[in-house]
């Protein structure tokens, strides 16, 4: 399983960008922590997804 | 110029804006005009599926300094976690560090910043950590080389006002052994804004005081005003209370229509 913000999903094999592609974001606007290294959305590394792996794809909120 | 840095970036404006809770972008981009801020805080979230966060957040914030924040953060590495997050998605290397392990109160851990801060640092950061109002704590993050000090006047969003003034003091009559003095937290009114920025510290960031308004736009222009009063305030040198009353009008030749005294 990988963990993709938080939840276990079966995402072996696939690459990160087609995790991306598959969750519909504006890749301008988003950054990937892919196992404590943080990307911008337009920058992704090429990385198969592999058992373990820790997604979180963020954008800016509001906040104070 | 009355100007303050945070590191090596030069602010005008001493009034730092929250972007939470606003209702809607057109007014927190009326709101952010009118409180004529130069730096306004985000967040950083996950994204759900097709709702790539915010839409037109960063259009409404065209124009302004982001400051990313690690507010969610528990621990000292979750800080950092959102802090490289922050870093990527708006170019900037400063960041509103918050480690905060109690959603009830929203009181930040020390021990907690303290070492977030020695870790963002080695990363390069420019922290700007925010704090309880404890002198000893801000000192050795002074000493780390902490870009500001930011203890609260009250928790997050309780409007309670300076509750910690005494405390505060303390940091203003230390002000020159502390990287700037940005009060941040729990202002309700501009009056509170003008109350530390009296006290000489450096500025003051707000949030919900001005987002829960019933017209926060002429809430932001007024806390602007309080803002600016607070300072030239301190500029000017305030005079010092006495014990007894000291009348403003001479004592002698007061027509009573006596004899004279």
């Amino acid at each position: 399983m990988v963990w993709l913000n938080g939840e276990a999903k079966p995402l072996e094999g696939k690459t990160l960008r087609e995790v991306l592609e598959q969750l519909d974001v504006d890749l301008s606007r988003v950054a990937v922590l892919l196992n404590e290294e943080a990307y911008p959305g337009r920058e992704l590394p090429h990385h198969v997804l592999k058992e373990g792996d820790v997604v979180e794809v963020v954008t800016l909120m509001q906040g104070g | 110029m009355d100007t303050w840095k945070v590191g090596d970036i030069e602010l005008k404006s001493r009034l730092i804006l929250g972007s939470g809770k606003f209702r809607d972008f057109g007014v927190m981009r009326e709101a952010i005009k009118a409180a004529g801020a130069e730096v306004v805080t985000v967040a950083i979230r996950r994204v759900e599926a097709r709702m790539p966060g915010h839409v037109g957040l960063l259009e409404t914030l065209e124009g302004v300094r982001l400051l990313p924040n690690t507010a969610g953060a528990r621990t000292a590495e979750e800080a950092l976690r959102i802090a490289r997050l922050g870093r990527v998605l708006t170019g900037e290397r400063w960041v509103k560090l918050e480690v905060i392990p109690d959603p009830t109160y929203l009181l930040p851990d020390p021990v907690e910043t303290l070492r977030a801060a020695r870790m963002l640092m080695d990363e390069g950061f420019l922290v700007l950590p925010y704090i309880g109002p404890d002198l000893v704590l801000a000192k050795k993050l002074s000493e780390q080389g902490t870009a500001t000090v930011m203890p609260l006047a009250a928790p997050i969003g309780s409007g309670w006002g300076v509750k910690t003034r005494a405390l505060l003091e303390l940091f203003a009559r230390e002000k020159t052994s502390l990287p700037p003095v940005v009060v941040d937290a729990g202002l309700g009114l501009p009056s509170h804004a003008a109350e530390v920025m009296e006290m000489g510290l450096d500025a003051v960031l707000v949030n919900t005081a001005i987002a829960e308004a019933q017209d926060p736009v002429a809430m932001a222009e007024a806390f602007r005003l309080a803002v600016e009063a607070g300072r030239k305030a301190f500029l000017a040198g305030p005079m010092r209370p006495r014990e007894v009353a000291s009348p403003s009008s001479p004592m002698e030749g007061i027509p009573l229509g006596g004899p004279k005294p």
